[in-house]
């Protein structure tokens, strides 16, 4: 037996008895984690690689074509690099871009696991910062206001959040889960009502009629992307993000933030008008 | 896939999967949380489960890649902390183990488990890449620093 076969055979401890009690106990309280996807997906960045390439090379191809046939009159203040046949091979206009900067990822470990029963309920307000592209920005607006009651929801309890006066849209969610339920939002000459099942949503704007008009309502309908994976934003409301924020489990003056990812199948079909 | 419940899923793949979590992660402790967070979220991921592969494979995968993540958001928390926890930390308890197990555990994070990846769950060098965001060749090079470590360390302490 070599000592690569022995590696096979290196002894392992095993887990703890009451490891299951935990997990079970975990389930139990509403945690919930988002696991990273298992699929093999080798062949797609492989893929991704060569259409990379192809797409650089034609190009590169279509640029030394646009300078051999743009020559005439006007020359260049950066004479291109010339191969046989006159062809340039690395034609001045190329020198005009710019490398893609690569993606920006959080400088701190994501938050996998929220805590529901961090919400509480009452009166409060938030200071609002922006991150993009890495620049961490200062306060953006005034505070916003929300306030959190607890309510009872098709005879489930529920947290009813509310925003400031100004806005006055409403979300209901789970008060296990922290899942959307229902979201109401009235705008000056219309009404969002929107209601959230396991794993779709629909949604109807009720209209308010010019006076020569008749009533409009307009309904649509939505998969949800991750059916039952964490809680979930509405989209529209920043009242709800301020909620889940204060589920996440941070300590004062840590920092955390939230990734969002929308839904690549909304909407499902164009609203439809009914009358 | 119907869900079966926690307990009979964790009776029939818990100790592998901990076995596994416990050699990338190197630490009881840890490989305890990677499992527990693999079978919290488990009945919300099987949702998104295809019936392609076999599950207990698909299951070692998911396990190996929260036990990665957990490593590199460990190697950020220690970078992080540093500062912070002069004088508070204590000397790692020293455990007696046999010679081989000695040397993996002092290899680097990121080449014993490619060690691991491939000569101990036997995976290819395509899939250890896909899993830990790096090329097929940065993998081949790892497990070939990774055998030479090993097979020094080994030499040296005959």
């Amino acid at each position: 037996m070599t000592w690569k076969d022995e590696l096979r055979t290196i002894p392992a401890p095993e887990p703890s008895q009451d490891l299951l009690q935990r997990i079970l106990a975990s389930r139990a309280a509403g945690v919930r984690v988002v696991l990273p996807g298992a699929t093999r997906s080798v062949w797609s960045r492989r893929t991704v690689r060569y259409a990379a390439t192809a797409a650089i090379l034609a190009g590169v191809a279509w640029l030394g074509w646009q300078a051999v046939t743009t020559r005439s009159g006007v020359e260049s203040e950066l004479p291109p690099v010339w191969v046989i046949g006159g062809m340039p091979f690395i034609p001045s206009t190329a020198f005009g871009q710019e490398r893609v900067r690569p993606a920006m990822s959080p400088r701190y470990p994501l938050i996998a696991q929220i805590q529901p029963t961090r919400v509480r309920p009452g009166r409060w307000t938030y200071e609002g910062s922006t991150t993009g592209d890495g620049v961490f920005t200062t306060s953006q607006g005034p505070p916003r206001t929300i306030v959190i009651a607890a309510g009872i929801f098709e005879g489930q309890p529920i947290w009813v959040a509310s925003s400031s006066p100004e806005v006055l849209d409403t979300v209901l969610v789970d008060l296990v889960t922290l899942r959307p339920l229902r979201y109401v939002c009235p705008m000056r000459h219309a009404r969002l009502v929107q209601h959230f099942s396991h794993d779709s949503i629909d949604e109807l704007l009720y209209v308010e009629p010019s006076p020569k008009a008749r009533e409009r309502t307009l309904r649509g309908a939505a998969l949800l992307p991750d059916v039952g994976v964490g809680p979930m934003l509405v989209s529209w409301s920043p009242h709800s993000l301020e909620l889940l924020v204060q589920a996440l489990p941070l300590n004062r003056d840590w920092r955390g933030s939230v990734i969002v990812r929308t839904g690549s199948q909304w909407p499902r079909g164009s609203p439809r008008s009914r009358h | 896939m119907a869900y079966q419940g926690h307990s009979s899923l964790y009776l029939e793949h818990g100790r592998p999967l901990f076995r596994l979590a416990y050699r990338l992660v190197g630490a009881r402790e840890d490989a305890e949380d990677v499992v527990h967070d693999v079978f919290v979220g488990l009945p919300d991921s099987l949702q998104r489960y295809e019936e392609r592969g076999s599950f207990a494979a698909w299951l070692k995968r998911v396990t190996a890649r929260m036990a990665l993540m957990r490593l590199r958001n460990a190697k950020r928390r220690s970078e992080v902390a540093l500062d912070n926890a002069a004088g508070q930390a204590e000397p790692p308890v020293a455990v007696e183990r046999d010679g081989l197990q000695a040397a993996v555990d002092t290899l680097p994070d990121h080449l014993r488990a490619v060690l691991v990846l491939k000569e101990i769950e036997g995976y290819a060098h395509a899939e250890i890449a896909d899993m830990l965001g790096i090329s097929e060749g940065a993998s081949r090079v790892r497990l070939t620093r990774a055998l030479k470590r090993l097979r020094n360390k080994l030499e040296r302490g005959r």
